[in-house]
């Protein structure tokens, strides 16, 4: 007898639970995708709508946020695929940015958060999606691979090649603005 | 395969990952909207204070700290109190309780599908894990399809609405936006037909004439006896 939870008996998810628990990170999902901030609200309204429409398939023995995250991803990518939508290089942090350090301090450090943030723009986004997970979210590839429904060796084909071209727009930003 | 040491500057990811808090009053109300098609409940976690405490993977807090002065003798007021409510509801509960009625237990029935069908046999019956994480209710699964049903035709309900409203206030290009996400969230709506009858409205409101014939045309020939119809001729017979 297998011991495979069959889909139609898995228990719900909590969508409260869940939406306190990971609104924050699927809104930085969002806007790291560069959905722009005037469409963040409806955005992730929407990203909630679909996981709770597809929430009987999510399976409790799996990690939940790379889930969530494949929900951001899809959402993302259909908005860039709309023409009328420009894409936002989400720099502009001014609330992340510590008052109490000089003025000088301050500016270089908008800047270079400025920088890398473009920088990531720049990375096609099915790559930046695998980046995200794994470099800044810190999931292992196999996870990745399994939530964003991709097979693995394209799981790590697009996590080197997302490094590579972050590297090279960090590289080029940087000479650009004279920053060693 | 391992998984190779990223070549990334190390800084450069730390600045990756500074994130931006939302703005409280932005999360609430998402929140509210959700609610308004979701079963979220009205609470929720304070704004921006973080996680429910049942939310998944939810970090243990500390209690919230207490002077030391005085927190002993709190304490035990507390005790003194918890312990005589506990007697007096323990009488009152004997006193007044009910034998439990008999429990009903509801057993799932194979489905037996027609030979006929060639559908492939099914999977053995499977097992559903015993233990479920925080972030699952035991609600049963017998209830889940229509309770699916019901939120999207809520879901789908309100982006109408929405849609609804801005053609009535003239603004139809954000009415149809609204019909679009509607359209991209929903490919199997329910409400596909209202959806397009609104869209050639929208259409007309916006003076794009040709697409709102184009439109109604189709709208015609796929559902010749839609409830809609005249809503749709009305838009065509306005056209100047």
């Amino acid at each position: 007898m297998s011991i495979v939870s069959p889909r139609s008996a898995r228990p719900l998810l909590d969508m409260g639970a869940v939406f306190d628990e990971h609104f924050d990170y699927l809104w930085n999902a969002l806007r790291r995708f560069g959905v722009r901030e005037a469409d963040l609200e409806d955005l992730v309204h929407d990203v909630f709508l679909k996981i709770h429409l597809r929430s009987a398939d999510y399976d409790p023995l799996r990690p939940l946020r790379p889930w969530l995250f494949g929900f951001a991803h899809r959402v993302a990518a259909d908005y860039r695929r709309l023409a009328r939508h420009r894409v936002e290089v989400p720099h502009a942090n001014t609330d992340v940015v510590d008052f109490a350090r000089p003025v000088d301090e301050r500016i270089e450090a908008y800047e270079d958060r400025a920088l890398v943030h473009e920088a990531l723009e720049s990375v096609e986004v099915d790559r930046r999606a695998v980046f995200i997970l794994h470099d800044l979210d810190e999931i292992p590839v196999p996870q990745i691979a399994d939530a964003l429904g991709i097979p693995l060796n394209t799981a790590y084909s697009r996590l080197r090649l997302a490094r590579a071209d972050f590297g090279v727009a960090a590289k080029r930003l940087r000479r650009a603005r004279g920053v060693p | 395969m391992s998984e190779p040491n990223s070549p990334v500057d190390p800084r450069d990811l730390d600045l990756l990952r500074t994130e931006r808090a939302p703005d409280p009053a932005t999360r609430a109300r998402v929140r509210s909207r959700l609610a308004a098609v979701l079963p979220i409940g009205g609470g929720g976690s304070p704004e921006g204070e973080g996680p429910a405490p049942n939310a998944p993977n939810a970090p243990n807090r500390a209690p919230r700290g207490t002077g030391a002065s005085g927190s002993i003798a709190s304490y035990g007021i507390a005790a003194v109190a918890f312990l005589t409510g506990g007697v007096f509801g323990a009488v009152l509960y004997a006193g007044l309780t009910k034998p439990p009625p008999p429990q009903v237990v509801y057993v799932d029935r194979p489905v037996v599908v027609p030979a006929a069908s060639g559908a492939p046999p099914s999977a053995e019956p499977s097992m559903v894990p015993q233990t479920s994480p925080a972030a699952v209710t035991s609600s049963p699964s017998r209830s889940s399809p229509s309770r699916s049903h019901a939120s999207q035709l809520s879901a789908e309900r309100v982006i109408l609405d929405e849609a609804r409203t801005a053609i009535s206030q003239g603004d139809a290009q954000r009415g149809l936006d609204r019909l679009e996400r509607h359209r991209r969230l929903f490919p199997n709506a329910l409400l596909a037909e209202e959806r397009d009858a609104l869209q050639v409205q929208a259409l007309v409101k916006a003076a794009r004439y040709e697409e709102a014939r184009a439109r109604a045309d189709s709208f015609r020939k796929r559902t010749p006896d839609s409830l809609f119809l005249p809503m749709v001729d009305a838009a065509i017979a306005s056209i100047p």
